[in-house]
């Protein structure tokens, strides 16, 4: 069996469903992603947004099912083009890693091997991404120098031959995405990309990759914590909340109207420039994953969740417009 | 300044500074060594020279024995003659075989090394093996059985593994021979004293293979606990770095597993196990004595223990001499390795 190339519907190039991801520690039982469901369009850029521990990572990481080893998809399905990725070979699992979706990992100073040259690092990658295609090892460092090059990296012969610990965090990230683009011939996994690097390179590197993702026509799903990055890239936002998708909204109508309770604090709180820093909070802490509060997971800490029905009851998918929806009971009656 | 990444460059930095330095440390730590045990031979109860010579041997007799081992005089004189001797190439004679100790230690000192080449094998093959499967995949059955048989490693100690072998493998099934380096029909000439690799530089097909039967069991005996613990620690390397995200990109990649494990995983996951291994083998050169007397196996360990009893002086201090310098070139050894596997270590990196 192969990936066809056709896609039976251009609005669903990556379709997950009803996701319940699990991490198990000695003890306890974390149960990080509840019932999430997301699709991503062919040319699609999807940003996620929420805070630290909302699941973001792990959720990226369900996809491609490289979860650490204590993690655990415990039901739901994944479906790129017409593949249940749950349920397909080994095979066609390791095709549409090695040649179809990339993934950028969150810290760049942990995603390269430090006892291994970047250009050990980029022609593995490149072998295999490149497997059928009758390629020897000239034409794959020629295709490592041409990535160097496409994320702005100086002296790429140079840099070939280092090892990780010998370059900066700036251009570690570059070459994190060198590697990812080098598989992703369809879709970019994006997963913070510039924590651990200073105010001015994450500027850059999200730059970069805007660039390089529209060059390259790639679908791609962002996640960062710079909002106003999120709103210039991406064309529709999901919010995360403990777990679970709380709202879904094109970008600009998110940034213009927030509808859930969550995302308001969430763009209040964010600093401005031009503005005092705000004195809106989120009280209250951040979820305890091994016993999820009953109704609304986001009633303890929302300014409206005092009544019975969002401490009791799960709130369902409220349709606001066509493109909108929000998991809210204020909105459900 | 492309070049200055190739092997030339790094071999130069290497001389520059670790083996440099190291070869003047440990030959001032074998100095150390010398007299410490020097000075613990003499001060330990009993006469050697009454020892060497029996119970019903004359007193002028003894007492002229004394005077030519030059005991009459005080230690640090005793020292100073050790060392004119030592720096014209002689260790004393030996109050057991009456040779000089250089002879001797010629004579024993091949039948460790030779054993400790196929523990070292044994020891090192098993490691990777054993360590990389389990690490890959903690949990699993294989981990599991390999926890077992890590704290039998540990309780075991060699010797007793060496009955257990010689029990069921020679005694029971006798697909092994008991004891010696080689059976007595076959000769293999001596030239660098490496059975196994005498017969190879002979052509002698037949001793070899006597040769290595005879060594399998020893070897085993030997390997088995250390294995065990050194594969543990490799495990929990492995364990530990498997989902560090550099190994989850890889993953994220399609990289096929066995070369993730085998290789983007195990080359950090060597930094901490190879030091480890590289003492364990060294110790056998002092620690083998008992299954050599088991298997009666004529090597530098038990020629050492027999000095010991016999309050030998030359003999104890010869052997523990060639104890410390086999220590020491290891530790090289594993330095060399250490800077090769680990580029931080060779360019000073910041971690």
């Amino acid at each position: 069996m192969q990936v066809s190339d056709l896609v039976f519907d251009a609005n669903r190039l990556l379709t997950v469903k009803n996701l319940y991801v699990k991490y198990k520690s000695y003890w306890y039982i974390y149960h990080v992603l509840n019932d999430i469901s997301i699709n991503v369009g062919l040319g699609e850029k999807i940003g996620i947004i929420g805070e630290s521990g909302a699941g973001k990572t792990t959720l990226l990481k369900s996809i491609l099912q490289v979860l650490p080893i204590n993690g655990k998809i415990t039901s739901g399905e994944i479906f790129y083009r017409d593949v249940n990725l749950l349920k397909c070979s080994k095979q066609i699992l390791l095709e549409i890693r090695r040649k179809r979706v990339g993934m950028i990992f969150q810290d760049p100073l942990a995603a390269l091997n430090p006892v291994f040259t970047i250009k050990d690092h980029l022609l593995e990658v490149l072998r295999y991404a490149n497997e059928t295609a009758n390629i020897d090892k000239s034409d794959l460092i020629n295709i490592a120098l041409d990535l160097l090059r496409d994320t702005l990296i100086p002296d790429p012969e140079r840099i070939l031959n280092s090892y990780p610990f010998q370059l900066s965090g700036g251009m570690r990230q570059r070459i994190v995405i060198a590697m990812a683009l080098a598989s992703a011939r369809e879709l970019l996994l994006a997963d913070e990309p510039t924590t651990n690097l200073d105010v001015t390179i994450q500027a850059q590197i999200l730059k970069l990759i805007g660039e390089l993702v529209e060059k390259r026509g790639l679908s791609m799903i962002l996640i960062s914590h710079a909002l106003g990055l999120i709103r210039k890239m991406t064309e529709r936002v999901y919010v995360m909340y403990g777990g679970n998708i709380i709202e879904e909204a094109p970008t600009f109508k998110l940034f213009n109207e927030p509808l859930h309770p969550y995302t308001q604090l969430l763009f209040k709180t964010a600093p401005k420039i031009l503005e005092p820093l705000s004195s809106v909070e989120l009280r209250g802490n951040p979820l305890d994953y091994r016993n999820l509060p009953n109704g609304c997971v986001f009633h303890p800490r929302c300014p409206y969740g005092d009544s019975e029905v969002c401490r009791k009851v799960k709130p369902h998918q409220v349709k606001v417009e066509k493109d909108r929806t929000v998991y809210c009971h204020i909105y459900g009656s | 300044m492309k070049n200055r990444l190739n092997i030339l460059y790094v071999l130069e930095r290497i001389f520059n500074h670790m083996l440099f330095k190291r070869t003047v440390l440990s030959l001032l730590s074998l100095f150390g060594l010398s007299l410490i045990i020097f000075t613990l031979a003499r001060i330990m109860p009993g006469d050697p020279a009454r020892m060497a010579l029996g119970p019903r041997a004359p007193e002028e007799l003894v007492q002229k024995y004394r005077e030519m081992l030059h005991l009459d005089k005080p230690i640090y004189l005793q020292y100073y003659y050790w060392l004119t001797d030592f720096f014209q190439g002689k260790l004393g004679i030996s109050l057991t075989s009456f040779r000089e100790v250089s002879v001797d230690i010629i004579e024993f000192l091949p039948a460790t090394l030779e054993l400790m080449l196929y523990v070292a094998i044994i020891q090192i093959t098993g490691t990777l093996i054993l360590g990389t499967l389990s690490g890959s995949k903690p949990g699993s059955i294989l981990d599991g059985a390999l926890r077992v048989f890590s704290y039998v490693g540990i309780c075991v100690p060699p010797f007793v593994w060496g009955l257990i072998l010689q029990f069921i493998f020679s005694y029971i099934l006798g697909f092994f021979p008991a004891t010696e380096r080689l059976s007595p029909s076959v000769q293999v000439p001596r030239i660098t004293g490496f059975v196994t690799i005498d017969a190879m530089i002979t052509g002698n097909l037949r001793g070899f293979v006597d040769g290595l039967w005879h060594l399998i069991l020893p070897s085993l005996a030997l390997a088995l606990g250390a294995m065990a613990q050194e594969a543990r620690i490799l495990r929990s390397a492995m364990v530990e770095n498997i989902n560090k995200d550099y190994i989850l990109t890889l993953l994220s990649h399609g990289i096929p597993n066995y070369r993730i494990y085998f290789r983007y995983a195990l080359k950090p996951s060597l930094v901490s196990t190879i030091p480890v291994v590289g003492l364990d083998i060294a110790s056998l050169i002092a620690n083998a004595f008992m299954v050599e007397v088991i298997f009666n196996w004529p090597g530098l360990s038990k020629f050492g223990i027999t000095a010991m009893l016999r309050k030998d002086l030359n003999g104890i201090v010869g052997v523990v001499l060639v104890a410390g310098l086999v220590y020491t070139i290891t530790n090289v050894i594993v330095d060399i390795i250490l800077t090769l596997l680990d580029p931080r270590l060779r360019y000073g990196g910041e971690r």
